[in-house]
């Protein structure tokens, strides 16, 4: 850097005044103060044009008395005669809010036209991004872009949440977007750490052509996040959300029948309780399934008896009674609401050379489940400084976050997203844990979702003085109590990121500039899971009951720890040079740069098995056995060098093009060296039309484009087989190694992706209609992918790059302003998106491929990715299931039937903003359609007989709807043979056996976002004389959903993954919630 | 306009200036996982899997099934007898030894390194190491299989579908690869051999131990060939071979030990001590319990072996318990059936055995009986008792065993020279199946095949699984695993479904 610095000096000092007579510079800016970049100023009568760069800065030759001629698309051309000084600033002031001058910021933070790209682009304002007061940016996104998709993917204080944009495109490998936060590359994963507050806006490019220029990173689309600056007189902004949470719905639940798991003996299960004339099955106090007698209200006992040790050294045996009917809003009731804070403080200030903004935003969130709670507090400093040629921009943001949580059993116990399951030991060289209950490892969601119907667990909270509650004493005999896991099993991370930039442009003479950046984002993540012991007592490992309960099993339970840390550093050096000129009528734009790039990750974990003292938690100093740790690094360079050339023919024809070639480290020296072409096109033919054309016609332009661009899909360190310490080692100073089960390839290539974009973009009646469209096609080639090889290789996996996909769709953007007065405006929008993926080959005679980290998700030949498949039942060849006319059972068809993807093919958001003076109403929804989901829950909720499913047929013996049997050799429709056991013996162990009655349509609408915003009249507010502005606002998200009628389970956009694997849920998605808040804002 | 050019040029030059650094990006190489580890760090990992294989390995789909079809494991009756593929109805799929193929082939994978790289470092001792451990592994792989992948296994991607070679064949090529690992071996002598356990976690670098471990490797294949047509003098010229190399046979237990030995940690412990304590010492195998055959065979011989075996129910300290393969009816629940006793769960830490002492002498005997080799085949015949007893901590082993096998005209127990060859044969193989049982069960389902006409096996109970096939056949072998059909289907050789009832391994009568 400081190399860097001192080269840029000596190149200031080698250059000299660029300023001599006649020559006038100046900024054009709008009635608003707003710059307006790229405006065409003109000496009146003569040939002599220039445009305004991006930050509408203009030269031109010209003398006293010349009239300039300043035009801009949408903007009322504007003349100004020249005078004696040499600097004129120029106001324009602006007709309508038009297309075609919106600047874009572009690859590389270039700031282009919108009407010179030749591939899409869109852009979401703060206002549009911030509206529902998100606390985290990706959910400010969702439905209002079309081609992005964003999958929420669980619920919690803090979320997973999965980007894609067009699609996917590896099979494998990365599929989300590349974040760039102000010209930063950043993982994905430094997302959650951004306040949406201090965003000025994010400009989504869909496609790799628009990305091109990043690169491999830039693969799957970029998502660029331009930070506020600040602007104008000094002000401070104060503002102030709070936030409710509720659960919005949870599964479907029966509220009818009590306990049961198929115990009818008294002799043998000594608790089994019968009530006269109940046709069920009887009722069993301790039992963790729901295939009891129906509820009658009568007194029963629950659980088994409880022994109560007095202060005098007596004992007294206790039996806890319970109603037995239904208490349907139990379950419902065990979640809290949820309440988050959002504290924002803004100072801001700047004019044209200078320019300073400071933020701070505490965050404050109370989670649904009692006990989790995150925690988050951002800085930011962001400015920049002009002076003569020299332009120096600096940006740095601060995020401590802290999150404390009851674990899952699948928990991410390592920074962003990833899932992990089993305890905390070391899963494949990764730290991993379970929280789970105290026995079978339970989260928290699965014994609230499976307590009897009968059941309200707010009366077990006190498990330290209610015998009742007591793990020794709580009456399921399978499921532990959760309220003893919320206390005693913690998950606490804290996150700290660093991010920041710097850069200095030196601007020799008006037609080119050279900018040095430098990008640095650090995070430092660490982790503490403790769960406490539990020592059951002897009467309750006696089993009073013989129901084989938790105490017999357990007997002890050992207190467990684990504790692990990573940093990450990603640093991005940058060096650009711009060169603008025009010829006649030729406009030229030339940026060459090189970029160097290095990612550095270390992580360290130690865990320990058991511990011996209770309560105290540090491995060093407490436990039995050898401590578990691990130590990981990762670190790959990149290094590339580009160039970016825009030519404008008179304003309507534009042609770019970038190469770029990237020199990666995790590649061999042979394969490291990759280029990415691009090209595109845009002909903007209302420029041509602007005198004969309709007048109706404000914009008109077509586009195209073409690029292949690569992404590097494999770990460092891939190319050579390694060894593992072999099992157990070392023992003393013995160590032992084996060979790693995957045979390296050192051949591995970067994943390829052609893409081709057509695009069409309207404005009709000066832009109050504006539609575009574009239409694509990529193919993804070279896929790196495992296959499996015999084990008689001495292995049995190898790393190819072989497949390839294809991605086809449209994209819609629709909208209307129907209302536009002086105090009103009403803006109405649409966006439609279609997708179609196909999985043209894989390779190696491979048919498919499971996804890792998906349940039942395939990669397969001539399907769409991503497919659900599953085991199902045995059908004829008209589809009905075959049913033995003996028991009416149906059987399980052992090859897996084929539901579907789990992406969406289609999905459409509609937006609306309306204001009226000071109001504003803003509402978003979106909805997503063709894709299945897999509710894995569904399977679980059958299990114990908690689910409506379970009792839709009152747990009666009924008939299979569209089933037949075999008579002779034809299928018969079934209509009289009933199943022999409607109750336990069908729903809970035969049923709930194949995954295809869970898997259904997964499409939805959803209300994302809802706002209502006042902004008092500035003469009220002036009247408290130290207020600007002032304005008070509500805000709802998530408040409405409609999904397919036979999805009683879950919210069909959740997923036990945020990976690849989508499509599936399970226990450990909390149910969805709605947010209600208000918002106050304050300017001084 | 001049300087300007100037600057520009120079612009455009500090641009390309900026490049790479030469070796900037070379930073690929590994810092998690070594790459490079010499044969002298992958013998002891390769060694302690193979020992730790044998009793344990994949559960009811592996070893411990077989001890279960040779009567000496069962199943608590906690666990309900089904018609589901299920070692204890003698039937597979293709997915039931899958297990075990792939662990063989890891495991050789590791051997194959060591060899490879100890030929590469002149490390003639690793060598002939490897090529007598490969020769153990192929020999599993063999006995259960049939023809396996051989000759170009082993080799990674280089060879992607290795072709299957003639069981017979490798098992002549495995004798040959023994006479030329001894051979290596011997070579080496006081050069490159490692002392203590810092490699050689078998024999510490004892040169001898292995040359007899060796010796009785080749006897226990030539032996498995007894049964096969005009095989006499082939197996005779080899035991020959063995008698002028003239080291001998084992005379204690070849079992590994890793390093400083087998810890009470998490992932550490012996591996058949870890199937049934966890760390905290709490006994968790709650689903293999005793055979109640096996139980009934050591009480009628006054044997006290029974005790050493097998330990009391968990609910009565003085009640001994089992119950049969495949029993569903009358089968005691896991807290009334016996679970594994003190003598075969000594220690966390103790060794796994690869081939106990006991074998040796049966095998000896054998082969002095069949007339292989010279001696006394009685004597023998005592010692492997004596052997068997000092493994399983009888107290006064060598006396006891002397009371034992003295006990004249006990069925399975007395020698009695007066008596034919087959009534001879009958003993040794009886006494080897008490010996090996929980050490080495594989070896028993082998003599089960080989001699399965012998008085002995004929005792060993059927299943009573009612979903058993009739007729009801100890499995002959295993199938080729599901595997193999996706990724190397073009070479592996064609199996019916029920081969594993109809085909027989080469050796078989």
């Amino acid at each position: 850097m400081r190399k860097i610095v001192s080269i840029l000096t000596l190149v200031l000092f080698t250059s000299v005044a660029a300023w001599a007579q006649g020559k006038i510079s100046g900024t054009v800016r709008d009635q608003n103060g707003d710059p307006v970049p790229f405006a065409t100023v003109n000496v009146k009568g003569t040939k002599v044009s220039v445009a305004a760069d991006a930050n509408a800065n203009f030269t031109i030759v010209a003398k006293s008395g010349d009239v300039l001629s300043v035009s801009a698309v949408g903007l009322e051309t504007a003349q100004i005669t020249v005078g004696n000084t040499s600097v004129i600033n120029v106001v324009m002031n602006r007709t309508s809010n038009v297309v075609s001058d919106v600047v874009v910021t572009t690859a590389l933070g270039v700031q282009r036209q919108a009407k010179s790209l030749g591939y899409s682009t869109t852009k979401i304002g703060n206002t549009q991004l911030n509206e529902a007061k998100v606390t985290n940016v990706a959910s400010g996104l969702s439905g209002k872009v079309s081609g992005l998709t964003v999958n929420l993917v669980n619920n919690g204080v803090k979320p997973d949440v999965r980007i894609t944009l067009r699609g996917i495109r590896s099979f494998l490998g990365n599929n989300q977007a590349l974040l760039v936060v102000d010209g930063n590359i950043l993982n994905i994963r430094y997302l959650p750490s951004i306040n949406p507050n201090d965003i000025q806006d994010v400009t989504i490019l869909k496609g790799s052509s628009a990305s091109a220029l990043y690169g491999s990173d830039g693969y799957n689309g970029v998502i660029i996040v331009t930070t506020k600056k600040g602007k104008g007189a000094p002000k401070i902004t104060v503002s102030s959300t709070v936030t409710q949470e509720a659960i919005a719905y949870t599964a479907k639940f029966q509220n009818r029948f009590g306990t049961n798991g198929g115990e009818l003996d008294p002799a043998q299960y000594p608790g089994v309780f019968y009530f006269p004339n109940d046709p069920f099955k009887p009722y069993v106090p301790y039992e963790n399934q729901n295939y009891g007698a129906e509820f009658n209200g009568a007194k029963v006992p629950l659980g088994g008896p409880v022994l109560v040790f007095n202060a005098d050294g007596t004992t007294d045996t206790l039996q806890k009674y319970e109603t037995y009917s239904a208490k349907p809003d139990a379950k419902k009731n065990f979640f809290d609401k949820g309440l988050t804070w959002q504290n924002d403080v803004t100072y801001s200030v700047g004019d044209e050379h200078s320019a300073f903004l400071m933020s701070f935003q505490d965050l404050s969130a109370k989670g649904t489940i009692p006990g989790d709670k995150n925690h988050r507090n951002t800085f930011r400093i962001d400015g920049f400084k002009e002076t003569g040629k020299f332009r120096a921009d600096y940006n740095i943001s601060y995020a401590i976050t802290h999150t404390n949580t009851t674990p899952a059993s699948y928990v991410p116990f390592r920074w962003g997203s990833s899932t992990y399951g089993g305890n905390y030991v070391i899963n494949n060289g990764q730290p991993s844990a379970s929280g789970g209950s105290y026995f079978q490892g339970r989260p928290v969601y699965w014994t609230v979702i499976n307590s009897p119907a009968f059941i309200d667990l707010q009366d077990f909270r006190d498990w330290r003085n209610d015998p009742f509650a007591n793990p020794n004493g709580y009456f399921n005999a399978y499921y532990g109590n959760p309220w003893w896991q919320i206390d005693q099993t913690r998950l606490d991370e804290k996150n700290n990121d660093l991010i920041g930039s710097a850069s200095l442009t030196y601007r020799p003479v008006s037609w080119a500039s050279i900018t040095y950046r430098f990008g640095m984002a650090r995070n430092d993540y660490s982790n503490n899971y403790t769960k406490a012991g539990f020592d059951f007592a002897p009467w309750a490992e006696a089993d009073p009951l013989g129901a084989g309960n938790i105490p017999s099993s357990v007997k002890k339970l050992d207190p467990n720890s684990g504790t692990g840390s990573s940093t990450n550093t990603e640093i991005t050096s940058d060096l650009l040079a711009n060169f603008h000129k025009t010829f006649g009528n030729i406009d030229a734009t030339l940026l060459l740069g090189n970029q160097v790039q290095d990612k550095n990750f270390q992580e360290v974990s130690l865990s320990a098995n058991a511990l011996v003292i209770p309560d105290f938690y540090n491995i060093a100093n407490n436990r039995t056995g050898e401590p578990n740790v691990t130590q990981f690094m990762s670190r790959y360079r990149k290094y590339s060098v580009f160039g970016d050339l825009t030519l404008g023919y008179k304003q309507f024809v534009y042609l770019h093009m970038t190469g770029r070639n990237d020199w990666d480290s995790r590649l061999s020296p042979e394969n490291r060296s990759y280029f990415y072409p691009e090209a595109d096109a845009s002909f903007v033919f209302s420029e041509l039309l602007k005198n004969s054309g309709p007048s109706w016609l404000s914009y008109g332009k077509v586009h195209i484009a073409v690029s292949q661009v690569g992404q590097v899909n494999i770990n460092p360190y891939s190319l050579v087989t390694a060894y593992d310490p072999g099992g157990g080692f070392p023992y003393g100073s013995t160590a032992g190694y084996t060979i790693q089960n995957t045979f390296a390839n050192p051949d591995l290539k970067p994943e390829k992706n052609l893409e081709r974009e057509v695009g069409l973009e309207l404005g009709f009646l000066k832009d109050r209609i504006t539609f575009s469209a574009a239409a694509y096609q990529s193919n993804a080639k070279d896929q790196t992918i495992p296959i499996t090889i015999s084990w008689t290789t001495g292995f049995n996996q190898a790393n190819v790059n072989s497949g390839e996909m294809q991605n086809k769709g449209i994209e819609l953007d629709l909208k209307v302003t129907p209302i536009l007065t002086k105090d009103i405006r009403w803006d109405i929008s649409g966006n439609f998106s279609y997708n179609e993926n196909k999985v043209l080959n894989i390779g190696y005679g491979l048919n498919e491929i499971q996804i890792p980290g998906g349940t039942a998700s395939y990669v397969e030949v001539g399907q769409p990715y991503g497919i659900i498949k599953g085991s199902d039942w045995q059908r004829d060849p008209q589809g009905r299931i075959i049913v033995d006319p003996k028991t009416g059972f149906p059987s399980l068809d052992a090859t897996p039937h084929f539901f579907g993807t789990a992406y969406a093919p289609r999905s459409a958001g509609i937006n609306t903003y309306f204001s009226y003076k000071g109001i504003t109403v803003g509402i978003v929804a979106e909805g997503r359609f063709g894709a299945v989901i897999n509710n894995d829950l569904g399977q679980d909720l059958d299990f114990t007989g908690v689910s409506w499913y379970s009792a839709q047929a009152g747990r009666q013996v009924f008939v299979i709807p569209n089933s037949s049997y075999l008579v002779g050799d034809k299928y018969v429709a079934n209509t009289n043979i009933t199943v022999d056991d409607g109750n336990n013996g069908f729903w809970a162990s035969l049923w709930n056996q194949a995954v295809s009655p869970y898997v259904n349509s997964a499409d939805f609408w959803k209300i994302r976002e809802v706002s209502i915003n006042y902004a008092l009249p500035t003469n009220v507010v002036a009247k408290t004389r130290f207020i600007k502005e002032a304005s008070i606002g509500l805000v709802g998200r998530n408040l409405g959903a409609w999904r397919a009628k036979q999805n009683v389970w879950s919210d069909p956009e959740y997923s036990n993954t945020s990976g690849n694997g989508l499509g599936t849920t399970d226990i450990n998605q909390t149910p969805p919630s709605r947010f209600y808040g208000a918002t106050v804002t304050l300017t001084f | 306009m001049k300087k300007q050019t100037i600057i520009v040029i120079s612009l455009i030059y500090l641009l390309a200036g900026a490049s790479c650094k030469k070796g900037y990006l070379d930073i690929n190489s590994n810092p998690n996982n070594s790459t490079d580890v010499g044969p002298e760090l992958i013998l002891p990992a390769a060694l302690n899997s193979t020992a730790g294989r044998l009793i344990t390995d994949r559960g009811a789909n592996g070893y411990p099934a077989i001890s279960g079809w040779m009567g000496q494991w069962a199943v608590s009756g906690s666990y309900a007898v089904s018609n589901a593929v299920s070692f204890y109805n003698y039937n597979q799929t293709t997915d039931w030894g899958e297990g075990l193929w792939d662990d063989i082939y890891n495991n050789l994978e590791d051997y194959y390194q060591v060899e490879t790289q100890a030929a590469a470092q002149n490390k003639p001792f690793y060598v002939g190491v490897d090529k007598i451990m490969m020769s153990h592994e192929f020999q599993q792989l063999v006995d259960m299989f049939g023809s396996v992948p051989y000759l170009d296994a082993l080799k990674g991607t280089n060879v992607i579908q290795p072709t299957y070679t003639d069981a017979q064949a490798i098992y002549e090529d495995l004798i040959n690869q023994i006479d030329s690992g001894i051979n290596d071996i011997k070579v080496s002598q006081g050069a490159g051999v490692p002392t203590g356990k810092t490699s050689d976690i078998m024999f510490d670098g004892d040169v001898t131990s292995w040359v007899q471990f060796a010796n009785t490797l080749k006897l226990r294949i030539l032996l498995r060939q007894t049964q096969m047509s005009g095989r006499d003098g082939y197996i005779q010229s080899h035991i020959n071979d063995i008698k002028n190399e003239g080291s001998g046979f084992l005379t204690t237990d070849a079992g590994a030990s890793p390093g400083t030995g087998y810890i009470n940690s998490a992932g550490k412990q012996n591996p058949f001590w870890g199937f049934n304590y966890n760390t905290s010492g709490t006994y968790i195998n709650d689903f293999w319990r005793a055979n109640q055959f096996a139980l009934d065979f050591y009480q009628e011989k006054n044997d006290p072996r029974r005790e050493r075996v097998y330990g009391p129910t968990p609910s009565d300290p003085n009640a001994y318990a089992g119950n049969f393969l495949g029993q569903s009816t009358g089968a005691l629940v896991g807290s009334a059936t016996s679970i594994f006793g003190p003598g075969v769960l000594k220690s966390v830490s103790q060794p796994s055995i690869v081939i106990s002492a006991a074998e040796s002498y049966f095998l000896q005997s054998e082969a002095v009986l069949r007339g292989y080799l010279g001696g006394d085949a009685e004597d023998l015949y005592h010692q492997g008792i004596t052997a068997s007893f000092e493994f399983y901590g009888v107290a006064d082993a060598d006396a006891a065993a002397q009371t034992y096998y003295s006990q004249v005209g006990k069925s399975d127990v007395y020698w009695d020279n007066s008596r034919p060859f087959d009534y001879k044969l009958n003993l040794i193989i009886a006494q080897k199946w008490c010996a090996e049982n929980t050490v080495t069960p594989f070896e028993e389902w082998c003599d089960y095949r080989r001699l399965p006409n012998l008085t002995f096996n004929q005792e060993i109970p059927l299943t009573q699984s009612i979903y058993a096939e009739d007729p009801k056949i100890v499995p002959y072998r295993i199938l080729y695993p599901t595997s193999e059909y996706g990724t190397n289907g073009d070479n592996l050789p064609d199996q019916a479904d029920n081969a594993y009832r109809t085909d027989k391994i080469f050796w078989m009568p």
